[in-house]
């Protein structure tokens, strides 16, 4: 072989993972002829780490794209995989900031395209519809990027609009909680009177407790807030069959509570 | 289930009842008992004499009104106070009757 010139060798129209080439190692300083497999010369010739190291060298001369966007998926639980795709992504982004379609096969939907694409947090508050007059109200929702608390939208919820604690119970027999939130106890004080003790206290006893009581009577039954503190609320229970209402151990009674804690 | 059972000087009982599900996860059976209880007896019961029992020890709650008790005894029932109210009640359905019988009585001559 060694005394045919190249042009003169049989074609090879195939090539396999085992088949060699000549090479020249380190041409600048000794350089040596040394042999190398196919699959090692296409491996070295990939420098990503990412898939360099799970391709077996044969499959393709060089991963398709839509094989690397599939690592991407593999790695996206990942810390390597993420940081990869924003590291790839935001450059593209900042040289193209328009273009909807970064890479192949990974498309932004319209409405990431348009927070992307605003200048500044207020106006990714104005993409988004969140108010941005913090004078308007000072409950509720505080926005992107400011923290100052803006006005309400309707159909929204804020801190003063939930419940912050409320029980169910049987005041009947042994006491018996059905179910709760926030409570730690319920004090016996009597017939028909019952304190609520809140496990996070309310910031002042100018909260909402509100109560309810039921079963099956052929009479009016009813609960009477008795007295409000920071940590607890006492409710009494009636029942008027007929004359004045008498305090009386119901079945049902539910009581919650609403304010700032 | 354990409860607080707290003596008032005019010997009536306050009864805590701890709920459940206000256990934290971190908590022992202990730790939560105590952080329940301290919280119950902060403001009027401060200072007052109490048991800590398992709650089937309680008498029926029929007479809750008239339940006493003492540091260290179990509840009873005060039978004069049982009494008392039951008279009370009873005289009270006599006059219920009364009134509505001069009620009905009143309808009639119209």
């Amino acid at each position: 072989m060694a005394d045919v010139k190249i042009p003169g060798l049989p074609e090879l129209t195939t090539i396999a993972g085992e088949d060699l080439l000549e090479i020249i190692d380190d041409p600048s300083g000794t350089p040596t002829s040394k042999k190398i497999t196919r699959t090692n010369l296409v491996k070295g010739l990939v420098s990503d780490d990412v898939y360099a190291a799970d391709w077996d060298g044969v499959t393709d001369v060089a991963p398709s794209k839509n094989a690397v966007y599939d690592k991407f998926e593999a790695n996206i639980g990942d810390v390597y995989g993420p940081i990869t795709h924003l590291a790839s992504y935001v450059p593209q982004w900042n040289a193209t900031p328009n273009s909807k379609t970064l890479v192949e096969g990974f498309e932004i939907t319209d409405a990431g395209k348009a927070i992307l694409d605003d200048v500044d947090a207020a106006a990714q508050r104005t993409t988004l519809g969140c108010p941005t007059d913090p004078a308007v109200d000072t409950a509720g929702l505080r926005t992107l990027g400011t923290g100052a608390q803006q006005a309400m939208p309707g159909n929204s919820v804020s801190s003063d609009a939930v419940i912050k604690g409320w029980i169910s119970f049987n005041g009947t027999g042994t006491i018996a909680i059905r179910s709760s939130f926030n409570v730690t106890s319920i004090t016996d004080y009597g017939t028909g009177d019952y304190g609520v003790n809140w496990d996070t206290d309310f910031a002042n006893t100018n909260h909402c407790v509100t109560g309810m009581a039921g079963g099956s009577y052929a009479a009016y039954v009813n609960v009477i807030i008795y007295s409000v503190a920071t940590g607890s609320a006492r409710v009494r229970t009636y029942m008027q069959a007929s004359g004045a209402p008498e305090l009386t151990d119901i079945e049902i009674i539910c009581v919650m509570a609403i304010g700032d804690q | 289930m354990k409860c607080r059972i707290v003596y008032k000087p005019d010997k009536s009982v306050c009864v805590v009842h701890p709920v459940p599900k206000s256990r934290r996860a971190n908590e022992s059976e202990e730790q939560w008992l105590e952080r329940v209880f301290s919280k119950a007896m902060q403001g009027e019961f401060e200072g007052l004499p109490y048991d800590d029992v398992d709650s089937s020890v309680l008498p029926q709650r029929e007479h809750r009104y008239a339940w006493e008790g003492r540091k260290g005894k179990p509840i009873t029932v005060n039978q004069t106070k049982v009494q008392d109210v039951e008279k009370e009640k009873q005289i009270k359905n006599e006059e219920k009757k009364l009134l509505r019988e001069q009620a009905i009585a009143s309808l009639a001559k119209k």
